[in-house]
């Protein structure tokens, strides 16, 4: 990587709970602008817990989360929101009722200017060009693929400095899978957007990752490199 | 023919006046997953503010200066911002401390407001409006506990002529207005589309950057203001208001959005049209019908529980566990 690594997200030490329940214990993570980063866990292992706290959904009871050399730990979702971090969550999933164009708009929450708003969404259109077919239909209406695409696209609208990619296949057929796939490279390596992969399925989210994370019972167990992760024994432990 | 069109007029404006509240509790429920059972009440208030602004601005001189069209303007921007407050304390007080308890909590705490707005204004606010200005009716209410608590008068303030059909027509003209102008606002304004979109994916819309908070305060100021005008509706189509009528209208308004599908406003609409016409057309082609209306509305309500309890245009919900 050629360009100058600098330090997008930092989580460091974050506690959280659920009630008297521990969710999150110790956990770190580090991610530099331009990266595709992933964090594999198995069901119920704290990734969704984590997003959320990076969202500032659930309370972070220890630790800092810095955003672009700001503390955000403190602050309320919709100014996290505000200040580039977008997640687009399969199992979130879009705003049934509305129609794709309406949903879009939405996700394009913090875009006021009209002329701008119009130009992201031509740009929608032509890398996602199964929505501009859908466009007044309703989102509920939409095949599982679709609805994936909707949820990336309403992310993707707000040109986010990191987009964290809530289990992305989930649900979806293989083929579809792959599509998804090669949208994420594409994000990252066309359109230079930071990634923050969250998957369970290990093999594809490292096949467009160069960093990652495994996350087990709340911790983080192992982080490294790609090709150090590809190699190493937990890979291999059936739960994954 | 002729009574089957005056029953019809009837049914229409007895569905204006449940359709505003209604909506007012599809909204609420919409952005908070609560039932807020103090509607009712807030409506009621909303029409005593009315008659406390008429009486003062009637007894300062204020009213005769200017035309009658903006003299109501007048009285009801006052009532809608107290009951936009008055909405805004609902939730401060008595839903926003129960954010993180069960949903039983903030629904008997609204039920505990309705009671405290209905005692403030039965012990405080109609004798003092009583006081200033003689507008107490003859009317002998067997319920009436201490003089001042009568049903208060409402004087026709919307038809300038005082004809009741001017009257009837206005009413029905202010609710398809507040309907279109509601349509417009929740499909085209920001903060119209944000409390769709908390009503139909809470944890998306926070996703996508939708200011909660500042989404659920408008919409109380917005609930406020449609039940203010709600209340203004009922007492001048009853030409009489009681402090206690908003347990009521509130039920009324509550089984309407019922039957129409909680979380669907234009639900809402139907259902408030389908109370009306129940009641009215029970009262006037069952002989002794009128001791019955409420009853056979209400078993209407119950009728929708039992066999579609999603609602006229609702969607089943499937809850998650």
């Amino acid at each position: 990587m050629s360009m100058e690594e600098m330090n997008l997200l930092n989580v460091s030490g974050l506690y959280t709970s659920y009630g008297r329940i521990p969710m999150l214990m110790n956990v770190s993570v580090e991610l530099n602008e331009g990266c595709a980063c992933c964090v594999l866990g198995a069901n119920g292992a704290g990734k969704s817990t984590l997003v959320k706290a990076i969202l500032g959904m659930v309370k972070a009871d220890q630790g800092s989360i810095i955003f672009k050399g700001q503390d955000i730990t403190s602050w309320s979702t919709y100014k996290r929101i505000a200040a580039g971090i977008q997640v687009a969550s399969a199992a979130t999933g879009t705003f049934t009722k509305m129609s794709v164009e309406t949903n879009l708009k939405l996700g394009a929450y913090n875009i006021n200017d009209p002329k701008l708003l119009a130009e992201r969404l031509e740009e929608i259109y032509t890398s996602f060009p199964v929505l501009k077919a859908r466009l007044n239909q309703k989102a509920g209406t939409l095949s599982g693929g679709e609805r994936t695409m909707l949820a990336i696209a309403r992310a993707v609208i707000n040109k986010p400095s990191l987009l964290i990619m809530d289990e992305p296949s989930l649900g979806l057929a293989p083929i579809v899978v792959d599509e998804v796939f090669r949208i994420v490279r594409r994000l990252n390596k066309n359109e230079k957007i930071t990634i923050m992969l969250v998957e369970q399925n290990a093999k594809k989210a490292l096949s467009v990752s160069n960093a990652g994370y495994i996350i087990q019972k709340g911790q983080i167990i192992f982080s490294g490199d790609t090709e150090t992760l590809k190699n190493s024994e937990f890979l291999e432990n059936p739960v994954m | 023919m002729e009574m089957f069109s005056s029953l019809l007029v009837s049914a229409i404006l007895m569905g204006c006046t449940y359709t505003l509240v209604a909506i007012g509790y599809c909204l609420f429920f919409g952005v908070l997953d609560v039932v807020v059972f103090c509607c009712g009440d807030i409506a009621i208030f909303g029409g005593f503010s009315i008659i406390g602004a008429y009486t003062i601005l009637y007894s300062a001189g204020v009213l005769q200066a200017v035309p009658a069209f903006v003299a109501v303007l007048i009285m009801l921007t006052i009532a809608a911002i107290l009951c936009a407050a008055l909405g805004l304390i609902a939730y401060q007080f008595s839903i926003k401390p129960f954010e993180k308890s069960s949903t039983l909590m903030p629904l008997l705490s609204t039920i505990a407001l309705g009671v405290v707005i209905k005692e403030v204004l039965g012990l405080v606010f109609q004798p003092v409006v009583n006081s200033i200005a003689a507008v107490v009716t003859s009317v002998d209410d067997p319920l009436s506990v201490v003089g001042g608590r009568n049903p208060q008068a409402m004087p026709n303030l919307i038809a300038g002529s005082g004809s009741t059909d001017e009257r009837n027509l206005i009413i029905i003209a202010v609710t398809l207005a507040i309907l279109i102008a509601l349509f417009l606002f929740l499909n085209k304004t920001k903060i119209g589309l944000s409390m769709q979109a908390i009503s139909q994916n809470k944890e998306l819309a926070l996703m996508t950057g939708v200011n909660v908070k500042r989404t659920i305060t408008a919409t109380f100021i917005i609930g406020g203001i449609l039940l203010a005008v709600g209340g203004f509706l009922l007492s001048s189509y009853q030409t009489i208001i009681r402090f206690d009528g908003g347990a009521m209208y509130g039920s009324k308004g509550f089984s309407a959005a019922v039957v129409g599908g909680l979380k669907n406003t234009w639900g809402a609409v139907i259902g408030g049209m389908l109370l009306g016409f129940v009641e009215v057309f029970t009262a006037g082609y069952i002989p002794g019908g009128t001791q019955y209306q409420n009853i056979i509305a209400f078993l209407v309500v119950i009728l929708f529980i039992v066999f579609r309890p999603e609602g006229i245009i609702g969607e089943k919900s499937i809850e998650k566990v």
